[in-house]
């Protein structure tokens, strides 16, 4: 197991509907003006929150084309304290659980948002994601320090998936999203930005690292520009249990019902 | 908001790409600087794109800047919008000058025919004087005349509406600084962001991210029209 099993009781994580957001796709909570985009998701991830305050990257970056598009923003968000003032009152009256997700940097400041956050009403769930920095050794000591009542999920990019995928291979009792891979680009002044890649060529690596993962009998969410019912299709057969979507829901109006998900 | 059905009527070719009139009946009006997202009917897409009306909506038209290149008249179209905050003209005012360093005024064009409508005197300020599209189609009221002649105060109460493309560096403020005139900033100013909004309002997804006097604002919800005094002098 990933957390020390101190018989501690640990709630159970359901997604019914098997459907959710990325985070960074709608916010930090489900607002009411764009209820078409949550009303039919199993659960909500809001967008990435980190201990400390955090403002735009100076180099933000968006870039499109046709098949892909690479984003580079900073993910900037008030801070764990000024987020939880702002957002666990839209949290707790939301009519659909809260996954809340945390940029994790240190065990010490992790420790205490989750602490936190299993105080709040209806966060159903913690979703961590972790910078290309720290290497597999950083993350599993920082898990291995930490207690939680709230079932974890591990957001991993493409690229974290291979590189860890041994070190899964030896702690199957967890739940991971497979999230995208991240790829780099020049801007205009012809320096190189990294940043989240949404592509249609991805969605097949996804499915491939879907289906590995799943078949070591870990719970996999998988997404990463997910926009047809084919690929939902794809995704549930490659063995992800839980379906997330991303830049379906900016496209305005979306009907999820369209793609023949399991809704509510 | 709903979904508006829209046909392409017609193309043309621009400086920037592809522009074309839509046949929207149901579009009511949209405030210059606000914008839609656009695609095509049963056309699947990682995210629709985002258009910006070159013209005021009339007998169930409107022109769009910026279509793709692969849409043809009779196409079915399907608008989600429109979106922000677009211009408002403020009373009170009796000129309006509409500023702009780059030739491509076709989204500023509105706020133009806006002004003339309500009998207003328009002045079409540039860097420089280039013949070909940028005084296409532009109404016969409006006078023209370069950036450097506003060298003495303005004498009428006039309010000014520019544009900047913040899609790179450097910073919004620095871009407003230096494409407007200090002598307009006596003048009561709006100006459209142009920059990246994937989300449309709806993630806070940080592509779009402005700073301003206020902080830092999104283009996509609380512009992409902001006010001069916002976008000026902001700390870096």
């Amino acid at each position: 197991m990933w957390l020390p099993d101190d018989n501690m009781q640990k709630r159970e994580l359901v997604i019914n509907p098997p459907l959710v957001n990325a985070a960074s796709s709608l916010g930090f909570y489900p607002n009411p003006k764009h209820q078409n985009t949550w009303e039919n998701l199993g659960a909500f991830i809001t967008n990435p929150i980190s201990f400390k305050a955090r403002q735009p990257a100076d180099n933000r970056l968006f870039i499109s084309k046709q098949s892909y598009y690479l984003m580079h923003t900073g993910l900037a968000n008030p801070g764990f304290k000024s987020s939880l003032k702002r957002f666990a009152p839209h949290w707790a009256k939301a009519p659909v659980g809260i996954i809340v997700h945390l940029l994790a940097e240190d065990s010490f400041s992790l420790q205490q948002m989750i602490a936190t956050l299993e105080t709040c009403e209806n966060v159903v769930a913690v979703e961590l994601s972790f910078s290309d920095r720290l290497d597999w050794a950083d993350i599993e000591s920082m898990l291995h320090n930490i207690t939680s009542e709230l079932p974890i999920i591990l957001c991993l990019t493409l690229q974290q998936v291979w590189a860890y995928l041994p070190m899964l291979e030896r702690n199957t009792d967890q739940v991971i999203h497979v999230g995208g891979g991240r790829g780099a680009i020049l801007d205009v002044s012809a320096n190189l930005v990294s940043g989240r890649l949404v592509g249609f060529d991805q969605f097949s690596l996804i499915l491939n690292a879907v289906q590995k993962v799943s078949k070591l009998g870990i719970r996999v969410i998988g997404g990463g520009g997910i926009i047809s019912g084919n690929q939902v299709k794809a995704m549930f057969k490659a063995g992800a249990q839980v379906i997330a979507f991303d830049c379906l829901l900016w496209q305005g109006g979306v009907d999820l019902s369209e793609l023949q998900v399991p809704i509510k | 908001m709903k979904k508006l059905s829209a046909t392409l009527a017609e193309i043309w070719q621009t400086p920037a790409g592809h522009a074309g009139k839509v046949y929207t009946p149901e579009l009511k009006q949209a405030d210059p600087g606000q914008y839609f997202q656009a695609w095509r009917e049963g056309e699947q897409s990682l995210l629709p794109g985002i258009v910006f009306p070159t013209s005021l909506a009339s007998n169930g038209s409107i022109d769009l800047d910026q279509i793709p290149p692969s849409w043809y008249p009779g196409d079915r179209l399907v608008l989600w919008g429109p979106l922000g905050h677009g211009f408002s003209l403020p009373s009170g005012v009796n000129l309006i000058f509409i500023v702009s360093s780059k030739p491509d005024i076709s989204r500023l064009k509105p706020v133009a025919e806006l002004a003339i409508a309500k009998g207003l005197s328009v002045s079409l300020c540039v860097d420089k004087f280039e013949p070909g599209y940028w005084h296409n189609g532009l109404p016969a009221a409006i006078e023209i005349q370069a950036l450097s002649d506003l060298s003495e105060g303005v004498s009428q109460p006039g309010f000014f509406a520019a544009e900047v493309d913040a899609s790179n560096p450097p910073s919004v403020s620095e871009l407003v600084s230096r494409q407007i005139p200090k002598i307009l900033h006596q003048c009561q100013g709006q100006v459209l962001v142009r920059t990246a909004m994937p989300c449309i309002g709806i993630a806070e997804c940080g592509a779009c991210a402005i700073k301003t006097r206020k902080g830092w604002r999104y283009a996509c919800k609380d512009g992409p029209v902001f006010s001069l005094e916002d976008l000026i002098d902001v700390a870096a």
